[in-house]
């Protein structure tokens, strides 16, 4: 499997971006640059964000491949309230804020809000498009419900409120919150690289996919154990961001098409990217005012999900 | 033999039989056509012995072993399958569709081997033209082409196609006729399923009749293509005439009445 020149092109494109973000993030700030700032607090969150960006463009690939649906997201379909649930429960049975105890608990609960949607979704062997983002939402608002119940009956508030579970912030990530989401992040990335192509032939769907000497079931049960893994070790720490799994792997299938191993390695690049951009701008925008990344990247990914919402119905006549 | 099935019994919900103590037997080189009413057992039928689908007890063995022990991957060099659902997700490009045919013999990288069945695969459907085009943006007949070049390309002694000739018009439907004979003489075994009897009694050499789960009557093609055997399959009277098509072959002109 051979990356096309397209690929390497945007490829390069995108690193060379992100060095240069990293710079930017590194060097401005409400404070004076001194080493103890770039070292303890603009450090962890740059890295913080790219992780996490990698972290939900990966599974955002991984979600639209595995259940050959378009408008997969973490956060559309569930993934990210689990893992954020998962986290305040950690948090409220003592375990402190990223660690990677808490991780742990949000990677289960994650996968669990993951089986329940695909459970329901699932309608003769395949996974219907729009049942996973109904399921999604009502499997987010429960999540986000106990959250805040839990939150309400504890003294949590004052570490992390609702507020920054929902809208997501790199504003508390520090290097034990980085610790915290590695592992996890790179157990995801390695699993999705072997994955790639045989989601190549999920496309065809399950019966020819099969036939073609694909085991389906376990290369989806695998690819979605990855894109849980790499959601909720990022929502564990920053809290949900959205859209972004939706946007990047588009935007990157645009310019170099579907084949999933370039699609996967550009959308993690392209994923850091975006987030580090959205996080600078965030920041620095009306600095010393900091904005919830996770709003940043809704207020873009809001309108790019409405097209592709329209194009998917198109595409299957409608749905009732 | 390559292929037997013996009593295959499969169940639907409620105990209802869907296919009921089959016997099959398909020899090398053969062409056999499953054929019969809806509802008959057909695409149960050609589930079973392409190894998608297990049996309630019975047996189906392929080259002497059982079928049902091979892993996915040794199935799939074992059998290929055109399918009727032929939808691609996303917008992959011919080029990438016919290779995935090459997927159980795949090691790390291409070989020379992958490349050259690829090549035959797209000579044979005649999609040279196509390569780099998005399969989505295709007419239906080019994309039933690009698929049969991706089972091609799979490169299996058998093949399975599950009514192929559905949704072809008329140049479509004979270009996949000639297909399936230079398949045929390249020495490969067929196994399809179809509801154009008089173009099945012209390329099977083996018919397999089917009705309400059982076979009806299995065997060479001018044996099992009679007013009984299909009257009975069918539950209505069905007149069989026997001419000649354009290739110079027998085929039946069967109608009801």
């Amino acid at each position: 499997m051979r990356f096309t020149s397209k690929a390497w092109i945007l490829g390069s494109i995108l690193l060379v971006l992100l060095f240069t973000l990293i710079v930017i993030s590194l060097q401005f700030g409400a404070a004076e640059a001194d080493s103890v700032i770039v070292w303890n607090i603009r450090a962890p969150r740059t890295i913080a964000a790219i992780l996490v960006g990698v972290g939900l463009a990966s599974a955002g690939v991984l979600l639209q491949g595995s259940l050959r649906n378009p408008l997969a997201d973490p956060a559309l379909v569930g993934v990210s309230a689990g893992a954020a649930l998962g986290a305040v429960l950690g948090a409220a049975i003592g375990l402190p804020f990223n660690s990677l105890g808490v991780t742990s608990i949000a990677v289960v609960t994650s996968a669990i809000a993951m089986a329940i949607v695909v459970w329901v979704a699932r309608s003769n062997g395949r996974v219907e498009v729009v049942t996973v983002l109904l399921a999604g939402i009502a499997v987010s608002a429960f999540g986000a419900a106990a959250m805040s119940i839990i939150i309400s009956m504890s003294d949590l508030a004052g570490a992390r409120s609702v507020t920054f579970w929902t809208t997501g912030s790199f504003s508390l990530s520090n290097w034990d919150g980085v610790n915290s989401m590695l592992p996890a992040i790179l157990i995801g990335v390695i699993l999705a690289f072997f994955l790639a192509p045989s989601l190549d032939l999920m496309a065809l769907g399950d019966e020819s996919a099969y036939a073609s000497g694909v085991n389906v079931s376990r290369v989806r049960a695998l690819a979605l154990l990855a894109a849980v893994l790499l959601t909720a070790a990022g929502v564990a720490v920053v809290g949900v961001i959205a859209f972004l799994g939706l946007v990047v792997p588009h935007a990157i299938r645009l310019v170099v098409g579907p084949s999933h191993r370039q699609l996967l390695v550009l959308s993690a690049i392209g994923g850091a990217v975006i987030l580090l951009l959205a996080d600078t701008v965030a920041r620095l925008a009306f600095s010393p005012t900091e904005m919830p990344v996770g709003s940043v990247m809704a207020i873009v990914g809001a309108p790019v999900f409405f097209f592709l919402l329209g194009r998917a119905r198109n595409r299957q006549g409608g749905w009732a | 033999m390559i292929l037997i099935a013996e009593r295959c019994t499969v169940r639907g919900e409620g105990e209802q039989l869907r296919l009921d103590r089959v016997d099959i037997s398909v020899g090398e080189g053969e062409i056999h056509a499953i054929i019969g009413p809806n509802g008959a057992g057909k695409s149960t039928l050609m589930g079973v012995l392409s190894g998608m689908l297990k049996v309630h007890s019975g047996a189906v063995t392929f080259q002497g072993s059982p079928l049902h022990d091979l892993g996915v991957r040794d199935l799939a060099r074992a059998r290929s399958i055109l399918g009727q659902d032929l939808a691609v997700s996303f917008g992959f490009t011919v080029a990438e569709v016919v290779a995935w045919g090459r997927t159980p013999w795949r090691g790390s990288r291409d070989t020379a081997m992958d490349s050259q069945r690829i090549e035959h695969a797209i000579e044979l459907t005649q999609i040279g033209g196509l390569r780099n085009r998005r399969i989505n943006q295709l007419s239906g007949g080019e994309r039933k082409r690009v698929h049969i070049a991706r089972v091609i390309a799979q490169d299996t002694p058998l093949m399975f196609f599950d009514e192929p000739d559905s949704d072809l018009d008329l140049v479509g439907a004979d270009q996949l006729d000639q297909m399936l004979i230079n398949l045929r003489e390249s020495g490969r075994t067929l196994v399809l399923s179809s509801h154009n009897l008089s173009w099945i009694s012209g390329l099977a050499t083996h018919v397999i009749l089917m009705g309400e789960g059982k076979v009806i009557a299995a065997g060479p093609t001018r044996e099992v293509m009679n007013q009984d055997h299909l009257s009975r399959a069918y539950k209505k009277n069905i007149n069989v005439l026997w001419s000649i098509d354009s290739r110079g072959r027998e085929i039946a002109m069967c109608s009801p009445n």
